[in-house]
This record gives C-alpha cells, structure tokens and sequence, in this order.
C-alpha cells in the first residue's frame, strides 16, 4: 500500500456533551471508491465536514494527499470535489451558470473552464436544460446539477455526501454510474449512505459507522465474513414435525431453525451446497415444500450482528 | 471575480423591485420636498392680524422691530394700555396679539440677550398667537446672528429688515453669515430623505443577495472550494461598494437633473453630499448585518421578513430622527432615543446645513454628525463580524449527520 489519499487518525469531535466522533480512525487509498455507511447521526456527515474543515474537531489529525488539512488549505481543496447532501446551487442563475459559478472557484483559466463546463454537462446528461434555471428542474435532475457543480473541475478527491437521499430510483442508477465513470477516469471516491444496497453496489471498501466509531471496515466480502451468519433459506412448508426440525438442525454449517406461518427458516453460516443438503432431506423425507428463497448476508447483518440494531432505525 | 460577477446577477434578478423603490420613494420624496419647502417659505406671511405693540423703551431697535411687525400686520393703538382694556380688547378679538418691548430692550440686544427680551400677551393656545411669537423669535435671531457675526446694531437691524422683506427665510440667513451663498431649501429637503429611500432600496435590493451568499448549503460549498474566505468576501464587499455606490450616484443625479449643478454643487450642496456620503457605509453596514442576522435565524419568507424589516427600520428610524416630523417638533424622549440612531445625526447635519433649525452652521458640528456617523459604521460593523462568525460558527455546528 502506498500513501492513503485521505488518513484520518483518532479523531474526535464532541458537541458539548455529546460525543460525536469518537477516536475515529480512517484510511483511504487512491483509486477506490470508499463508502462511510451508519445510521443518521453515526457522524458521517460530521466525518466529511471535519476532513473538509469545514468543522473544527477537539483531536486527532487528518492528511489528504499527504498533507495536513486546514482551514487555509486552499491547494488540497483545489483537488477536492463536494457534493454535499442538500443541493447547493444558486436558484438566480442557469444550470451553466451554476457549474460555471463553481467550477471557476477552481479553475481561472477561462478557456480550460468552459471545455470542463461542457464536459460536466455532458457527463450528467443536463444538456437539454443548460438554460433552466434550478426551480424548473425535477429532484433528479437537480441532484445531477450538484454533482456537476461539485466536480466540473476534475478533481481527484470526490467527497459525495448522501447525493441519492429524495431521488427517484432512476435518478439514483443514474448518479451510481456516473459515480463509477469518475472512479474509472482516476478519481478516488468517499461515498457516504446510509442506504446499503448503495454502498454494496459501488463501494470498493466499506466502513460502517455507529456512534462516532468505526465499528467494522473492509471490502463487502470481507464485512459479511465477519459475522456468524452466511445465509439464510427459507421454504413454504405446510406442516412440520418437532422431529424433523432437530434433524434439520443437525446438519452442517446449521445454526439456527425456526417454524412458524407455514415457513421453515434455516440459518447457516458459511459452508457450500447448504440448500442442496436441506432439500435432500425434505425430499427424503417425503415432506413436500413449496417456494424455496435464499439470502445471502446484507450489510444490514452485519450492522445488526454488531450492534444489535438495524441500519435504518 | 466569480463571486463579484454572480452578486450582479443575482443583484439584476432584484432589479425591478428595487428600480419599483426607487420611483416610488423617488417621487414622494421629491413631492414631500417640494411641499415641505412651500410651507417654510410661506408659512407666517398670508395673514395680518390686529396686534398692539406698547413701546417701552423707545429707541432705534425697538421702533425697527415695530416697524417690521408693522410691515406684516396691522397695528392697532389702544387709547390706554391698562392690563384690563388689554385682556378686554384680547378677549372680545378686537386685537389678536400684545407685545411689550420693555424698557433696556436696545441694550440687552446689544449684549445679544435675548431671554424674556419681549412680553406678550395672547389668547391661550392661540395658533396666530403663536405664529407673531415665531415671527418676532425669527426676528430677533436674525439680529443676533448679525451681531454676533460683527455687524453694529444698526446694520444688524437694516441686514435684517431687508432679508426678512425679501421673504427669506432667517435659516438661510444664518447660513448665508457662516458658509456663503444660499441654495434651493427644496433640495434641503430633498437630501433629508435620502436615509429612508437609501435604507429602503439596499434592504430590499441588496439584502436578498447577501441572503443567498449566506445560505448554508452554498457558504459550505463555498469553503470548501480553493477561493479563500478572504476572496470571497472582499469580491462581496466590493460588490456591496458598488452596488452602494450605483444607487448614490443615481441619487446625486436626480438632484442634479432636478436643482441643477449650480445649487448642487454650492458650498451647502457639497456639505449635504458629504453627509450623504457619510451615511452611505452606516446603510451598507445596517444591510449586510441584517442579512446575516436574518439568514441565520430564519430560514423561509426571507422575502416577506426583508420587506417587513426595509419598512420597520427605514419608517421608524425616519419617524425617530426627524426625517418625516422635524427634529424640533419631537419630544425630548425621543431625541434622547434618537441620538442613538444613525439617521439622527444625518439630520441633525442636515438641517444645520439648512438652517432647518435653530443650530448655526458650525463645521465643528458638521464633522461631529458625521463622525458619529461613522461611529455608527464602525459599531454595526462589529456586530456584523461578530454574528457573521457566529452564524459561520453555527452552520457548521448543526450540519452533523
């Protein structure tokens, strides 16, 4: 591993009594695309704006690019991209204007700015509404102005903050792959969500926070190793004796079994061919089953598994 | 530049309300101008009374100041001057008014004591009564002045009896002993109520575009860019320079197309542009605290709550401080209050530029008023900082996810 685009070590942040962040530690290396996901209020969002300095904290350190982040940092902000969770854009100017307004806060040169002006318009498909001002454009279309206002200026950091929360399931397909062309074209990516199937989709690696800790961090893979569980099948029975549940039990890499509504519920963890094995048995058996359903662990088991609550509580 | 170009776009979207301001509180104020300035020219000349002068002292001054009170009303000589025949005569209104010029009367003048100088007598709560009192106060201010100014007694009297023949008001008199040639008193008034329209059109043209700079979500992006805070906010304070500055100039040339260059220009002219000049950053500074103030605190009808604040601040502080209602007419409560108002010492030049009150020009004054103005400037300003760095503070604080 080389030097991590963004570090962050023991960082805390205390709200008066409340402690925000707690001993938050944080590596990101170039070229992923990093997701933050935890409930509202894990300090995600106190994260993003302690690394951006838009926050002061009460300890630790935080470099990007290897360098300290200040306030007066204005040479590593030059290389940073934000697009913060509520849009940011002005109503009294166009689309254009708009990504024009933001990309010159970077970018003097007048010429290279127009090309990359056209270039963020293109890249979020707002051609056709370069003349809207922002209160004729939809939801969606007003998330992809902000992220075109946060990254016209090419930068190699992208810092998108919750940029899918109140968007329409297209509009979001939309947003996670345009956050993937950047990723592809060299950006690193700090993604925060707290909507999992997002962070699972796109995210690289992952850390989960919950109270201002971090409280797992790893690839997708490597978060649902961490937990007992591994999968869970569940089959329509009609009827089923107690005899039978315990021998369901016995089989390996069972964990758990539950009945109840005419369900079998089976928890494994780990270990192949775990559904074969049951419906061996139940045709064995001569037990006759209906609609068959098995889930692999979500990032939701994991937090659940951790913290004893679901993501979205 | 970005930040100075997209004020003016922003400052062009709120062009038409502000241009709707500017007509509106253009013309009333040049109509409350003109009118203004009817009745201080006119205001004691369209009716003679019948009004007794009993001469005590009978010497050059007194018989001027009955001659000059004989030029303007009819002077009726009572048989006997018994205290009974006059409340007689006062009572059945055969006479309107009785002066006394006792006895001293030339000396004291000559030692320009003037308190308790002449008695009266007159109907209680008289208005015409009232008016000869305010015509001999007049007339003897303007000898004073004379006298204090050098001039013998006899000059003083003649100097006097002539400007007050010629209908000139005693304010111009006064001014005309310390600061030279007289001006029109319209555009007096006219520069009176610059405070009100000032404060009105940058509150409703230049505070919502200090709201949407200030808004949270854009501030943030903002800081987060590599322009620094610094940039940002000196291309927003020139904005705010200009956009002052643009309204100012159109100011000075509507008095400029409607008094012309030869009174604009004056002494007194000059003197009333530097005061204007000097309430220019006290109205700016009043602005942008109040964008900050309102940005922070409210976060929906910025518009309505803008408006509302354009009409409490520029409407009170021009009842307070004697822009509508003159200074000398508001109670002495609220002068005290006023004197803690900006706009107070605005007018307070003003009118002693103008003669519009019993203070003689004096330029020690005039640089008081204006250095209380940019007292005022410095005070707004730091409370501006301080809630600026506040509301930056608090952005920042309540944005945690």
């Amino acid at each position: 591993m080389g030097t991590p685009i963004v570090k962050v070590e023991n960082l805390v942040k205390r709200y008066k009594e409340l402690i925000a962040l707690d001993h938050f530690n944080l590596e990101i290396e170039e070229g992923e695309i990093f997701g933050l996901l935890g409930p509202n209020g894990s300090g995600k969002t106190t994260t993003i704006n302690c690394i951006l300095s838009l926050l002061s904290f009460d300890k630790g350190v935080i470099e990007i690019f290897g360098q300290e982040m200040r306030p007066d940092s204005y040479e590593l902000k030059r290389q940073i991209g934000v697009v913060m969770q509520n849009v940011a854009v002005f109503d009294e100017l166009t689309v254009r204007e708009n990504i024009d307004y933001f990309c010159g806060l970077y970018i003097r040169d007048k010429r290279l700015r127009k090309q990359y002006v056209e270039e963020a318009v293109e890249f979020v498909k707002l051609g056709e509404f370069v003349k809207f001002y922002p209160k004729k454009l939809s939801g969606g279309l007003l998330r992809r102005l902000n992220i075109a206002c946060g990254i016209a200026h090419k930068p190699k950091l992208i810092i998108l903050d919750e940029p899918t929360v109140a968007v329409d399931p297209q509009s979001r397909n939309n947003i996670l792959e345009g956050i993937r062309k950047l990723n592809e074209q060299g950006a690193t990516v700090i993604y925060t969500s707290h909507y999992m199937e997002e962070v699972e989709q796109i995210c690289t690696r992952i850390a989960i926070m919950d109270k201002g800790r971090n409280i797992a961090l790893g690839t997708k893979d490597e978060l649902k190793q961490m937990i007992k569980k591994s999968e869970t099948i569940s089959i329509d029975i009609l009827e089923l004796k107690e005899e039978h549940m315990s021998a369901v039990r016995e089989l390996p890499h069972v964990y758990d079994v539950s009945f109840g509504e005419g369900k079998l519920t089976i928890f494994c963890s780990g270990g192949k061919h775990n559904l074969l094995r049951i419906l061996d048995y139940l045709q064995k058996q001569n037990i006759s089953f209906g609609q068959v359903h098995s889930e692999l662990p979500t990032l939701n088991d994991v937090f659940l598994e951790i913290t004893g609550k679901q993501l979205r509580d | 530049m970005q930040v100075f170009k997209v004020y003016f776009k922003i400052a062009k979207k709120q062009l038409r309300g502000a241009v709707f301001y500017v007509v509106i509180f253009g013309a009333l104020m040049f109509m409350m101008s003109m009118q203004t300035s009817e009745e201080a020219g006119g205001r004691f000349q369209t009716q003679a009374l019948d009004i007794t002068v009993i001469d005590e002292d009978k010497s050059e001054a007194s018989r001027a100041l009955t001659s000059y009170l004989g030029g303007i009303h009819n002077l009726v000589e009572l048989p006997d001057t018994q205290r009974e025949t006059l409340f007689d005569n006062l009572y059945y209104n055969w006479i309107s008014y009785v002066l006394v010029i006792p006895l001293g009367y030339e000396e004291r003048l000559s030692e320009l004591d003037t308190d308790g100088l002449v008695q009266s007598s007159k109907m209680a709560n008289s208005a015409r009564g009232y008016f000869v009192d305010e015509q001999i106060d007049e007339y003897l201010s303007s000898v004073t002045i004379y006298l204090s100014s050098g001039y013998t007694l006899e000059e003083a009297l003649g100097k006097t009896a002539d400007i007050l023949e010629k209908g000139e008001a005693p304010e111009v008199l006064q001014f005309e002993t310390s600061a030279g040639k007289s001006v029109n008193t319209m555009m007096i008034y006219f520069f009176q109520y610059f405070p009100y329209i000032f404060l009105s059109v940058m509150i409703m043209g230049m505070g919502p575009v200090l709201i949407v700079f200030y808004r949270r979500e854009l501030n943030s992006r903002m800081q987060c860019s590599a322009l620094s805070s610094l940039s940002v906010n000196v291309q927003l304070a020139a904005g705010c320079i200009v956009h002052t500055l643009a309204f100012w100039i159109l100011f000075m040339l509507g008095a400029l197309a409607i008094y012309g260059p030869s009174d604009l220009f004056s002494e007194k002219g000059l003197l009333l542009i530097g005061n204007s000049l000097a309430f220019l950053p006290v109205g700016t500074s009043i602005t942008l605290l109040l964008g900050t103030a309102v940005s922070a605190g409210v976060r929906r009808n910025l518009d309505s709550i803008l408006n509302m604040a354009a009409n409490v601040i520029g409407l009170g502080m021009s009842f307070l401080c004697g822009i509508f209602v003159p200074q000398y007419l508001l109670g002495d409560g609220v002068l005290k209050v006023a004197h803690f108002l900006p706009a107070y010492w605005y007018v307070r030049a003003g009118n002693m530029i103008g003669g519009l009150s019993d203070e003689v020009m004096s330029y020690t004054t005039y640089r008081t008023c204006i250095g209380m103005q940019l007292l005022f400037f410095a005070a707004i300003s730091a409370v501006y900082l301080a809630v600026s760095g506040q509301r930056k503070y608090k952005q920042v604080q309540f944005s945690g996810g």
